[in-house]
């Protein structure tokens, strides 16, 4: 018996000027299969043997789903000072606050998230080739509530 | 009279709380009450279950999370049940997350 379930982990990703983002250290498969619909979109291609639907990925919906995906928490702070809450909030209104911070902070946010995925995806694939047997359970738990 | 079990926090309406297993949401609850019994101190939570993902309510450790200004109030889960429609859980003692 092998174990497939993770144990839920985060990680923090430190940003400019002393800010911070929580984010998730792996993705469930239902987590990546969200990413997956969240970045596509329906395209209609009409022919002479009619009309056909298909999906197709579009870039910018892909861009803000995989920091919707990931991100769990940051340190980021309103024009009062005021912490931006997004932890434990609807994915609406964690949309709406990616939407309301400057460009650059975005960016930051985004290539911050990107080079985290792409790391896990590189230790992952290094966990894979030096693997002996099943992995033994993993007790420990870093938790964002 | 002072040893009968007592509200000590209430959340109304769509007020939620949340069932966590760490950043997974197991259950948001709404309409929820702890109460606390005075002569054992013990917490107890019940509420109305407005979600539920029956698989990670299975999972441990679970936490009960109230989003509030001041922080997070959370406590962790000793034991949960969720029946048609409620959930009453064990609570340990309350940790405040700013």
């Amino acid at each position: 018996m092998s174990i497939r379930v993770r144990r839920p982990a985060t990680d923090r990703l430190d940003l400019s000027d002393g800010d911070y983002l929580v984010v998730k250290r792996d993705l469930t498969a239902g987590e990546f299969r969200e990413l997956m619909r969240a970045s596509s979109k329906p395209v209609t291609v009409t022919s002479a043997a009619g009309a056909q639907t298909t999906i197709e990925l579009d870039p910018i919906a892909a861009s803000v789903a995989m920091v919707m995906a990931y991100l769990l928490d940051w340190s980021f702070a309103d024009a009062d000072g005021r912490k931006i809450a997004i932890a434990d909030q609807p994915p609406a209104v964690v949309r709406s606050a990616l939407d309301t911070i400057d460009g650059d902070a975005y960016t930051e946010v985004q290539t911050a998230i990107n080079a985290h995925q792409a790391a896990r995806k590189a230790a992952l694939d290094e966990e894979k080739k030096t693997r002996r047997g099943a992995p033994a359970p993993d007790r420990t738990l870093t938790s964002v509530g | 009279m002072l040893d009968e079990p007592r509200t000590v926090f209430r959340g109304l309406g769509a007020a939620a709380g949340f069932v966590k297993h760490a950043y997974r949401l197991a259950a948001t609850v709404v309409d929820y009450t702890i109460v606390v019994d005075p002569p054992t101190r013990r917490l107890t939570l019940g509420g109305t279950v407005a979600t539920s993902d029956p698989f990670l309510l299975t999972q441990t450790p679970l936490v009960f999370v109230v989003p509030t200004q001041a922080g997070r109030l959370r406590w962790p889960i000793e034991s949960v049940q969720v029946a048609n429609g409620r959930v009453v859980a064990a609570l340990g003692p309350l940790l405040v997350e700013r």
